[in-house]
């Protein structure tokens, strides 16, 4: 939220490793936007480890590897 | 320091609406628009901003900000999205409601151009809070909006759910012997509750006949043709299955999660199978090798189609883009300076106001069938969206044709021009 105020991405659930855009600033629609409320259950996002090792880890407390 | 921030915060704010004033200054300036007709489409018609409280689930009270912007109903009822997320305020509502204008003009519908919202993050409320929210906030536009006044649709973190509590609430407000004639008060309503067949795959569908009429002027078999996609939604997945149906080979698809590819060519319903299984991430699908996302628009191919973001294909990428056609599933994918290498390359772009007018188009069968009391079968739905489409696909390209432009310029051309003819004719009152 704090970083991406005029954006989309704020909300998205794959903000933490999306790789559609390194710049997430000014995004005022996208396809793949998903919001957490979307979902029947509490999100538990799988993202592929070689991601995970090239980010800094602060959002991947609640990641699932695959 | 507070100065800084606040020029900082002013520039951000501005970019959206900038972007959307240059486009129609451009074309304006090449149809040497009457300048009294240019004032009053560069200034919104209404602007309506309201405040009102909601009983939250712990018994507290909140002030919620919602927004509606109506830019121009020259040509009828204004139509747009309403989207609720942290970053709906005035400006980004200007933006998005003049862009709404251009796009009903260029797609030949009775409708005129909005946009709204409520500004909050719907993270922080639960399932009834949000419900209380719309309804209330409903209650509070009134009659602001009307099926034959300003039609709202679905948009970031609204759904058909989200239509029909406004359905329903401003159904509640009318009199008995009135509500059902109220039916076509918003579009991309679940069907059972008067939405359209058809209205879920409409942009994808919208997006695939673009390059179907673009292929057929051109005297190119869609059959063995590659072709790449950004973004898997809902736009992207449609339109890579009706390519795919056509004979297309789908090579490439990059989404949140990464980017696959497989020369030999993708199976569109087996990565969508895998895709709804896997938390709706491409990654690690079989029958496909991961790529450096880097690497995706210099691929291989004849068609690319973007249908994510904006501002995906830059300077940087557009040099390496190989395919001679991009098809704009998304708003704004491709920037300015990309656009002219592009150009320059003799690479076609089928612009966004024209490629993903699909899904305006489904909106307004769903209006008419409400408003006619009909109920139309799938089937009728997309040959209609056919005929509606490739009467505007046609004649951007002639215009493109005739006055010697991309087909970007021409199809702001035609939308800002047949606003123009509504005003010449109707004049200004008094």
């Amino acid at each position: 939220m704090k970083n991406y105020k005029r954006s989309v991405c704020s909300t998205c659930s794959y903000v933490s490793f999306c790789s559609l855009t390194t710049d997430k600033s000014n995004i005022s629609s996208c396809s793949e936007y998903l919001h957490r409320l979307d979902e029947e259950y509490p999100q538990i996002t799988k993202v592929p480890i070689e991601i995970l090792r090239s980010s800094d880890g602060e959002n991947n407390k609640n990641l699932v590897l695959i | 320091m507070v100065t800084k921030t606040l020029k900082k915060k002013r520039v951000l704010k501005q970019g959206m609406l900038e972007n959307v004033m240059r486009q129609f200054n451009h074309a304006a300036d090449s149809i040497d628009l009457n300048p009294n007709i240019r004032k009053i489409l560069e200034m919104t018609n209404n602007e309506l901003v309201v405040h009102f409280p909601v009983r939250m689930d712990n018994g507290e009270v909140e002030v919620f900000t919602g927004y509606r912007v109506q830019h121009n109903n020259a040509l009828g009822p204004y139509k747009g999205g309403l989207r609720y997320h942290a970053t709906v305020d005035i400006d980004a509502a200007r933006a998005l409601a003049m862009w709404m204008t251009w796009k009903t003009s260029l797609a030949g519908l009775p409708y005129g151009g909005a946009k709204g919202g409520i500004q909050l993050n719907p993270k922080k409320y639960s399932h009834s809070e949000l419900e209380r929210i719309t309804r209330r906030f409903t209650y509070a536009l009134g009659d602001n909006i009307g099926p034959e006044l300003d039609i709202p649709a679905p948009d970031v973190n609204t759904n058909a759910q989200t239509m029909a509590w406004i359905l329903d609430t401003y159904m509640s407000t009318k009199p008995p012997a009135e509500r059902s004639m109220n039916m076509h008060v918003v579009t991309g309503k679940p069907i059972g509750a008067g939405g359209s067949e058809g209205r879920d795959r409409a942009t994808g569908y919208g997006v695939f006949l673009t390059i179907k009429f673009w292929a057929e002027q051109k005297k190119v078999d869609l059959r063995n043709r590659k072709f790449i996609v950004q973004g898997f939604g809902n736009v992207g997945y449609w339109t890579s299955h009706f390519l795919e149906k056509e004979g297309a080979i789908l090579t490439a698809v990059q989404d949140a999660s990464g980017t696959i590819l497989n020369e030999k060519g993708i199976s569109v319903d087996s990565l969508l199978a895998y895709s709804d299984a896997n938390n709706r991430s491409i990654y690690g699908f079989a029958g496909a090798k991961s790529l450096d996302s880097s690497e995706f628009f210099g691929l291989d191919c004849d068609i690319i189609v973007p249908a994510a973001l904006g501002n995906q294909i830059t300077a940087d990428n557009a040099k390496k883009i190989k395919a001679y056609l991009i098809a704009e599933g998304a708003n704004g994918p491709t920037d300015v300076e990309a656009e002219e290498i592009l150009l320059k390359k003799g690479i076609d772009i089928i612009p966004d106001i024209l490629c993903n007018s699909g899904g305006v188009i489904g909106s307004y069968f769903e209006w008419l069938q409400n408003r006619n009391g009909e109920i139309w079968q799938l089937d009728e739905v997309m040959a209609k969206l056919e005929k509606k489409l490739k009467e505007s696909f046609f004649k951007v390209m002639e215009t493109a044709k005739i006055r010697n432009v991309d087909m970007r310029s021409a199809a702001f051309i035609i939308a800002i021009e047949r606003l123009e003819e509504a005003y010449v004719q109707r004049g200004i009152f008094p």
